[in-house]
C-alpha cells in the first residue's frame, strides 16, 4: 500500500509541472481527506468531533477539475501533457480519465492511480463539453476527459485553500496551492459512494467510505459547517439532496444500520470515536 | 499482617521453610552494636549442610519495612558464624534479587525466599502468592480525597507538623472554602502520611519532607480515576474567551458557587500546547448557574462545557490568572497522562514545570 508522503510527493510532482499554468486542483478522495486531516491539526481549531480516526491508507489522487477546465480546454492541454510526462498510463476502459503509474518493477501493488473527475453533468449544458453519465469530453479533445459526479452540485462553493510544502520528486522545492472540496460536497460524494458499493462481495470499499464520512465531519470547522447548513438550505429540493437524505436515514440512523456497521467493522474504528455524534450530525445536514 | 510475636512463633514451631530448606530455632534475642537486638538465631539445614543464620524479622512488608531491615543487617556485626537473614511476612521477587545483591538471605511466610551460602546453599524461589496484602487503614492514599495529601507536596515539599499540612490541604480547596465542604481531618492526613512513609515517598524526622517526587507522581498517575460526573452540558455562550471568563466569574462570585476550569482546559498555563476553543468548568451545582448563564446547549461548537461534580480533588490547589481558578499543575497531568499520545507527551512538559 501506497503510503501518504509518497501520494503527496506524486501529487508536488504534477503540480510542478503545472506550475504557471490555468489548472488548479480540487483534491478529493482518501488523499483528500487526509490532507483536510492535516491542515485542521496543524492550525489548530475546534472541529465538529474531538476524536479523529487514524488517516486511511490510499492509492488514488481523485483529481477534480472545475468544468470551465473542460469547457475551455486549451488551458487543460498541460495536464495532459504532465501525466504523460511522469510515466502515467492509461486505464483500459477509462482511457483518458483514468491512468496509472506501476509500482517499481511495474508492480501494481505499488501503482498510483489518478482518477480525473468533474462537477455535474447540468453544469456542461449549452457548451461544447459533450457528457454522458461516465465521461466529460472536452471539444477539441485534448486527451483528457472527466468523469462527472452528479452529486458533487457544490463542487465549486467553499472550497478550502491549503498549501503543500515539500520537496517535489522531479524538481526543487515547492510550496504549492492545491482546494479541498467543502465538507458538504465530500459529504454528498461518499453517500453515494457509500451506496454504490453496498451491493459488493468485498465490503472494504463500504468500509472505507463509512469511515471517510465520518473523518470528513470530525474535521469539520465552524465556519465550513455553517456554510453546509446553508447549502442544505439552499439546494433541499435538488434530487441528489432528497436521495442523500434518504441514504442518511437507510444506512447512518442507528448503530446497526449498514453504514454505521460498516463504520464499526472498518480496521480504522476505535472506541472512542463519536458515533452518536456523528449520526446526529448526518441528520440534522441530510434531513429525510 | 502478622504480629512479629506470632511470626517468631512460626519460626520456633518449625513452620517455616525454604523447600528444601528447613530451618531450626536456636534462641531468641541477640545483642548486636552494643544495644541492638536482632530477634533470633536459626539453623538452616538441608542433607549434610547447615548453616546459621541471625535473623531480623519485620511484620511489615512495606518497602520501607524492607528497607530498614536491610540496612540493618548491613550494618551488623554479627557472631562469627552466622550469616544475616531477613523475616518479613511477604518477599517481592524485586526484593529477593535485592537481597540477592547484597548477599544477604531473606525469607517470608509465603514460600518466597532467596537462602545464599557459598559452597553450601543456594536456593532462590520466587512466585509465592502475597497472604498478607496490606490492610492499611486507607484503602489507596494515592486516589481520591486522600490523594490530596500527596499531591499538597508537590505545593512545599516540606512541612513542620501534620498540622500544618492539614491547614495547608483546606486551605487550598476551594469547596472547602468556598462551598462548606467538609475539611479533610487530621486523622485522615495522618494515615495517609504513615502510608507515603512506608513507601518511602515521604521521610519524617525533624520535618516531613518529600523524598521521591517521581514516584509519588507515578503513583499518583497509576491511581488516577475522573471525578464523579453529575452531569455535563456543553453550551454556546459568547464568542470570545476574555468576556466569557469574565461572565464565569461574576456568576460565581454572585452565586457564591466557586467554578475551576478543568484540567485539560489549563493545560495552557503551564505547557505550550493550544487545546480546542471550548473551555470546560468543573462546578459543585449547575442549576443556578444555567439560570443565568445566557446561550444554548448545543453539541455544535460548544464554547462552554460545564461539568457538575463536588470532587474536591478537581478543585485542589487551583490557581488564580487573571481572575479565573485554573486546574492545579498536578491535576492538568493527571487529566493528560488519562488522555491520548498527543496528551501524554504534553504531560512531560507539565511534569517539568511540578518538579522546577
Amino acid at each position: 500500500m501506497i503510503t501518504m508522503p509518497v501520494l503527496q510527493t506524486e501529487l508536488l510532482d504534477l503540480l510542478y509541472e503545472l506550475h504557471g499554468t490555468d489548472v488548479k486542483l480540487i483534491i478529493g478522495g482518501g488523499f483528500g481527506i487526509y490532507l483536510k486531516t492535516d491542515y485542521v491539526r496543524r492550525i489548530k481549531v475546534q472541529t465538529l468531533l474531538t476524536q479523529w480516526p487514524e488517516p486511511r491508507s490510499t492509492n488514488d489522487l481523485d483529481l477534480f477539475l472545475r468544468p470551465e477546465l473542460l469547457i475551455e480546454p486549451a488551458k487543460l492541454k498541460p495536464l495532459a501533457e504532465a501525466i504523460t510526462r511522469l510515466g502515467y498510463k492509461v486505464v483500459k476502459g477509462a482511457e483518458k480519465y483514468q491512468f496509472v503509474k506501476p509500482g517499481r518493477g511495474g508492480d501494481k501493488a505499488g501503482s498510483i492511480k489518478i482518477d480525473i473527475l468533474t462537477g455535474p453533468q447540468n453544469r456542461f449544458e449549452g457548451t461544447s463539453v459533450r457528457t454522458d453519465s461516465r465521461r466529460a469530453r472536452p471539444n477539441p479533445s485534448v486527451g483528457i476527459h472527466a468523469h462527472p459526479v452528479d452529486e458533487a452540485l457544490t463542487l465549486e462553493e467553499g472550497l478550502l485553500s491549503v498549501f503543500l510544502d515539500e520537496k517535489s520528486g522531479t524538481g526543487g522545492p515547492m510550496h504549492a496551492e492545491v482546494f479541498l472540496p467543502q465538507p458538504y460536497t465530500f459529504l454528498m460524494m461518499k453517500l453515494f459512494a457509500f451506496r454504490d458499493r453496498i451491493d459488493d462481495t468485498d465490503k472494504e470499499f463500504g468500509r472505507y467510505h463509512a469511515l471517510d464520512l465520518y473523518t470528513i465531519l470530525a474535521t469539520t470547522i465552524e465556519s465550513e459547517w455553517k456554510q453546509a447548513l446553508r447549502f442544505r438550505d439552499r439546494y433541499r429540493d435538488d434530487s441528489h439532496v432528497v436521495e442523500a437524505g434518504r441514504l442518511v436515514v437507510k444506512f447512518f440512523s442507528s448503530l446497526d444500520s449498514l453504514g454505521m456497521i460498516r463504520l464499526r467493522e472498518s480496521s480504522y474504528y476505535r472506541l472512542e470515536l463519536q458515533l452518536g455524534e456523528f449520526m446526529s450530525a448526518m441528520q440534522e445536514l441530510f434531513p429525510a | 499482617m502478622p504480629t512479629k510475636k506470632e511470626m517468631l512463633s512460626q519460626l520456633i514451631r518449625g513452620k517455616i521453610a525454604l523447600s528444601p530448606l528447613s530451618f531450626r530455632f536456636l534462641e531468641g534475642q541477640l545483642e548486636i552494636n552494643g544495644n541492638r537486638r536482632l530477634d533470633a538465631l536459626v539453623e538452616a539445614s538441608w542433607r549434610k549442610g547447615k548453616v546459621k543464620f541471625a535473623v531480623e524479622c519485620k511484620p511489615l512488608s512495606t518497602p520501607k519495612a524492607f528497607q530498614d531491615g536491610l540496612n540493618l543487617l548491613k550494618i551488623s556485626r554479627l557472631r562469627k558464624g552466622y550469616s544475616p537473614l531477613l523475616f518479613l511476612p511477604f518477599l517481592n521477587e524485586r526484593q529477593l534479587e535485592e537481597l540477592e545483591r547484597e548477599g544477604i538471605s531473606g525469607i517470608d511466610m509465603c514460600g518466597n525466599g532467596v537462602v545464599v551460602v557459598p559452597g553450601i546453599f543456594a536456593v532462590f524461589r520466587s512466585g509465592g502468592k502475597n497472604r498478607f496484602s496490606s490492610s492499611a487503614p486507607i484503602k489507596n492514599i494515592y486516589r481520591k480525597n486522600s490523594s490530596m495529601v500527596g499531591r499538597v507536596f508537590f505545593v512545599r515539599s516540606g512541612y513542620d507538623t501534620v498540622q500544618e499540612i492539614c491547614l495547608e490541604i483546606n486551605r487550598r480547596n476551594l469547596l472547602v472554602n468556598s462551598w462548606n465542604k467538609k475539611p479533610m481531618s487530621l486523622s485522615t492526613v495522618s494515615k495517609a502520611l504513615k502510608t507515603l512513609e512506608e513507601d518511602l515517598i515521604i521521610t519524617r524526622k525533624d520535618t516531613i519532607c518529600l523524598l521521591q517526587p517521581d514516584k509519588l507522581l507515578e503513583k499518583l498517575v497509576k491511581n488516577y480515576t475522573p471525578p464523579n460526573i453529575k452531569e455535563r452540558l456543553r453550551l454556546k455562550v459568547l464568542e470570545d474567551r476574555g468576556p466569557l471568563l469574565e461572565l464565569l466569574m461574576n456568576l460565581s462570585q454572585q452565586l457564591d458557587t466557586p467554578l475551576a476550569a478543568s484540567g485539560l482546559s489549563s493545560v495552557e498555563k503551564y505547557a505550550v500546547m493550544q487545546r480546542g476553543d471550548m473551555l470546560s468548568v468543573y462546578c459543585p451545582c449547575l442549576e443556578k448557574l444555567l439560570k443565568l448563564l445566557p446561550g444554548s446547549q448545543t453539541d455544535r461548537f460548544p464554547n462552554l462545557e460545564l461539568i457538575e461534580t463536588d470532587d474536591k480533588t478537581v478543585f485542589f490547589d487551583s490557581r488564580n490568572d487573571r481572575d479565573f481558578w485554573w486546574a492545579s499543575p498536578v491535576q492538568v497531568y493527571l487529566e493528560l497522562m488519562a488522555g491520548d499520545k498527543r496528551d501524554k507527551e504534553t504531560a512531560e512538559q507539565v511534569m517539568s514545570y511540578i518538579f522546577e
